[in-house]
């Protein structure tokens, strides 16, 4: 690996303290290749992506993990204005949610999602899950070059 | 009445008064047999905190915290959806309610809070209603809880609340200079635990709104909002004038 490689930008939009929590730590193994944004709700993450109210200064992710039920503007809702967006629609948004309802799934991949999973309930799975989705994002998939 | 009828009548309470027995039952169990294991976490947590204290490094502490806040969470919520499915029950009888009354109460249980934000609530004279006392109080309750907690910090809370008479119903209104709701939220916050802001922001578990709607659905009424970001929110809702009417409208045909 060379020195000049940038950070891989990770945008978590997750409200849950417990999943940030975990998410955080399995993400620390693989800290020098990536870095880790949290937004707590829905308006957090699209002034985040749009780069306003106070987040002007912020990166625009390679890749976004999105929880469905969130506090203020809905998961669904994040998810269908960044597919609606020319400059956001590119980045790969992963749901990553406790709801395995059918309506749900079938609803997140209509709106674009790249893909849907349901949040195992145990810990040490969940982290295996998120170093997995890491893995996969981050070091296999060839990502668009964020151009702005 | 024909019998055939009265016979459909007979079987459709009987149906109903199954129903109500197995939510109740259904009740119950979720709040005891929920909380019990809920209470074992939070209990024995706290013990291997208090008997450990020095031994923890700093991520086993954080997640302790996170386990506590977790079980703590769950118990709110548990509670609060219980005290939505308690309203189910039209078991309270109508009664003749002065409203003027039911407020003055109301300010008297909020006056901590009152004097804090140094809040004014102007009140005109309102008048008698037929209504489920318990459940109109609640309702009050909710209402002004919602007008002086969602407000700018620093902002004097204004409210005022008022009645009009309409031909079938009185129309109440609570108008405040809070933060306002955005438009496309003034249908979700009326739906159980979801909220338009943050708890981080504003503590509040998303249940008021969703069991004033309860109660005015209980009462044949209804419940809306018209607001404006920034400037803040006038929730009115509708009760029935005459107990004929509203008692009417409880008979299952």
């Amino acid at each position: 690996m060379t020195e000049n490689v940038r950070l891989a930008e990770i945008l978590l939009v997750e409200d849950n303290e417990g999943d940030i929590e975990l998410t955080r730590e399995a993400f620390e193994e693989a800290k020098f290749r990536n870095k880790l944004h949290i937004a707590e709700d829905g308006d957090i993450a699209l002034d985040y992506l749009f780069k306003r109210n106070g987040y002007e200064n912020a990166v625009t992710p390679d890749i976004i993990l999105l929880d469905l039920n969130l506090p203020s503007t809905d998961g669904r809702e994040v998810l269908e204005i960044i597919k609606a967006e020319p400059m956001l629609k590119r980045i790969p948004v992963i749901v990553l949610t406790s709801s395995q309802a059918d309506k749900d799934i079938v609803e997140s991949y209509d709106l674009h999602a790249n893909c849907y999973i349901v949040k195992p309930v145990n810990a040490m799975k969940f982290m295996g899950v998120v170093r997995s989705v890491e893995n996969f994002w981050v070091d296999i998939v060839c990502l668009p070059s964020v151009n702005n | 009445m024909s019998t055939t009828l009265a016979k459909q009548l007979a079987n459709a309470q009987r149906e109903l008064a199954t129903l109500q027995a197995e939510y109740d039952e259904f009740s119950y169990i979720v709040s005891h047999d929920l909380s019990a294991p809920l209470r074992q976490i939070e209990g024995f947590m706290e013990l291997v905190v208090a008997n450990n204290t020095d031994s923890f490094d700093d991520k086993t502490k954080r997640h302790i915290e996170l386990v506590l806040g977790g079980s703590a969470q769950a118990k709110q919520l548990l509670e609060a959806l219980l005290s939505y499915s308690r309203l189910n029950a039209a078991t309270e009888p109508y009664t003749l309610l002065d409203v003027n009354k039911i407020v003055i109460e109301t300010q008297q249980c909020f006056s901590a809070v009152i004097a804090e934000k140094n809040a004014v609530i102007n009140c005109e004279s309102l008048p008698n209603i037929i209504g489920r006392e318990a459940q109109i109080k609640q309702l009050f309750s909710h209402l002004i809880h919602n007008a002086l907690h969602y407000q700018l910090p620093n902002s004097r809370a204004d409210i005022t609340i008022n009645a009009v008479e309409m031909d079938d119903v009185w129309q109440f209104s609570i108008k405040d200079n809070g933060i306002g709701v955005a438009d496309k939220f003034t249908e979700k916050i009326f739906k159980i635990l979801r909220r338009a802001v943050p708890a981080k922001k504003y503590a509040g578990m998303g249940m008021g709104l969703a069991i004033a709607r309860k109660i005015l659905q209980n009462h044949h009424g209804a419940i809306w909002l018209e607001s404006e970001e920034g400037i803040g929110s006038s929730f009115y809702f509708t009760i029935s004038k005459t107990i004929s009417r509203a008692v009417a409208k409880d008979l299952p045909l």
